[in-house]
């Protein structure tokens, strides 16, 4: 898949264009991060989570590649993290020769404020799992209105609804459900 | 004044809950009967109200003589919170929600909040289920140790099924009555009849061939005449060399029996001759003769079966043994190397690499391997 491809796959949630974007940038990261330290769960866990970054970003539209490569976003991703790390260790880098394979100017990495599970994040969390393992309709309906952003009128022709009002409807009770259920393990 | 009905209370959800101005004032100029249509302006006054939305919707449900639709009112208010935040987390805006927004609205702040929570959540959840989707992605592309442990399991499994496949079916031809007696008296008696058989049979067809009614002979019984008169007494013969195996070849060697305080150099170390046949060779000859291989021989039905009954008896001789006359006699396909190794009182052979017991029978008995602790203890006594 083209780079175009991947990035649009990865806004509509496309789950062949991430195993796309995952496979086909690999084995590049993981060879010039381990040139730099050679630590190959460490490396690949990097990997994993810079690529979580970059479907992240996308999907928010905080991030346009003008002129750069999926890979060299994610060289440059994956090469700072392993510099972060390293200084953290005080250990050095054996060796950091990419020529032009990677741009100093990503540095993206996860928010750390965002990152705080407080206690009605995890509630909720583990509301819609619940959701979600019963295959209750709710979990998919706040999903694509809560998460993915997608319009009624597209929820509504993608969950069978008659109309967008009834999409819209339905959504909304099914906030309602969950918000009763999280208030009330809040309340335990 | 007309009743606010259910019809009603969908109207006025519609306008509240409309995307777009456009709508909400078509909704307006639409509704029946119109006074209803001056009731929108006011709740909406009361929903982006500073405070006392509730009181304040409680006294208006009463001044419209509408208290049965007051929890229909309040479900419309909370949807219409959702509806705003929602657009207020995606950074749009518009008269409503500044109000809302200005005089800090506990139930549209609250609601706003639980939205963003609830997308953090969502964002959450799916970096650990794409965390994982990675890390099977890399399983599918990998092997791990286990899957390799795995597979030298089964294979193992395999080849054990295979080996106490033999031990079955050895099992079972020693449970057989044994196809040929190497008994030297009853060797003379069965040579002496079956010659007495073939020659009557001989005379018998003879006689008849004499008669007008030959051409009633069938062409097989007509060869089998042939056969009887060119061949009784070779066939008989084959059948007595058989029996006393003078046409299979065959080694003989004295070997040393191994055992625990022996080196092999005393004199007087125990010693046991063993002659082994080797059987694959005369098989083969005679599966060319049965395929027609070897030319110049007969092809007769009868003696086509005779070469498979001698073939059957041989590949039925295979490894078996047996110990007679101070020989211990085996049989096998081909020549092999042979130890024998004594532990206590029991005695063994290790026939290549294999491991077999060995009870010493005058009669045939086939060969059985030992199992794995025996052979590691005779493996000592070598090493």
């Amino acid at each position: 898949m083209s780079d175009d491809d991947i990035i649009e796959g990865i806004k509509n949630f496309d789950d062949i264009a991430a195993r796309s974007l995952y496979n086909s940038h690999k084995d590049y990261c993981l060879r010039f991060m381990n040139k730099m330290y050679f630590d190959e769960e460490g490396n690949k866990d990097i990997y994993q989570d810079s690529v979580i970054v970059f479907i992240e970003k996308i999907r928010d539209r905080k991030l346009t590649l003008e002129n750069t490569s999926i890979q060299t976003y994610l060289n440059s991703v994956c090469r700072n993290q392993v510099l972060v790390r390293l200084k953290q260790k005080n250990k050095p880098v054996l060796i950091d020769d990419w020529g032009n394979k990677y741009n100093d100017k990503y540095t993206d990495w996860f928010d750390e404020q965002a990152e705080i599970k407080t206690d009605r994040i995890k509630i909720i969390m583990e509301e819609l799992q619940l959701m979600k393992d019963k295959g209750q309709v709710c979990y998919e309906l706040l999903r694509k209105a809560f998460f993915e952003n997608k319009t009624m009128e597209a929820i509504a022709t993608s969950m069978n609804y008659t109309n967008a009002d009834n999409a819209k409807n339905q959504s909304y009770r099914c906030r309602e459900r969950l918000k009763k259920q999280v208030f009330e393990r809040l309340k335990q | 004044m007309i009743k606010l009905t259910t019809e009603h209370i969908e109207e006025i959800r519609r306008y509240f809950l409309a995307d777009v101005e456009e709508d909400q004032l078509l909704i307006l100029n639409s509704i029946q009967p119109s006074y209803i249509s001056s009731f929108l302006p006011q709740l909406k006054k009361i929903f982006t109200g500073q405070e006392n939305a509730d009181t304040n919707l409680i006294s208006f449900v009463k001044s419209i003589s509408a208290e049965d639709q007051l929890e229909a009112l309040k479900e419309i208010q909370k949807d219409y919170y959702t509806h705003l935040a929602i657009k207020y987390n995606s950074g749009v805006s518009n008269p409503d929600i500044e109000t809302l927004v200005k005089t800090n609205n506990t139930h549209f702040i609250n609601e706003a909040n639980f939205q963003k929570e609830l997308k953090r959540a969502f964002h959450l959840n799916e970096r650990a289920d794409v965390k994982r989707k990675f890390q099977e992605l890399d399983n599918e592309s990998d092997i791990s140790p286990e899957e390799i442990t795995l597979a030298f399991k089964l294979e193992e499994r395999k080849q054990l099924k295979e080996i106490f496949k033999i031990i079955e079916n050895a099992t079972v031809l020693k449970q057989a009555s044994p196809v040929i007696q190497f008994n030297w008296k009853r060797l003379a008696i069965a040579a002496t009849l079956i010659g007495a058989m073939l020659t009557t049979i001989f005379y018998v067809f003879d006689k008849k061939t004499n008669q007008t009614d030959l051409a009633s002979v069938s062409n097989i019984e007509k060869q089998h005449i042939a056969d009887s008169i060119t061949n009784r007494n070779s066939k008989t013969k084959r059948l007595t060399d058989l029996l006393a195996n003078k046409a299979l070849p065959f080694e003989e060697e004295n070997k040393l029996v191994l055992k625990k305080a022996s080196l092999g150099f005393a004199a007087n170390e125990e010693k046991i001759t063993i002659r082994t046949y080797l059987l694959q060779s005369e098989i083969s000859k005679i599966d060319d003769e049965i395929s027609g291989d070897t030319l110049n021989k007969d092809r007769s039905e009868t003696t086509i079966r005779s070469l498979k009954l001698k073939r059957d008896s041989l590949m039925n001789l295979e490894n078996k043994y047996n110990f007679n006359n101070a020989i211990l006699t085996l049989y096998l396909s081909s020549k092999k190397n042979v130890k024998v190794f004594k532990i206590d009182t029991s005695y063994y052979l290790k026939v290549n690499n294999i491991f077999y017991e060995c009870k010493m029978p005058s009669k045939l008995l086939p060969l059985i391997p030992t199992g794995i602790s025996t052979s590691n203890k005779i493996e000592e006594l070598i090493f």
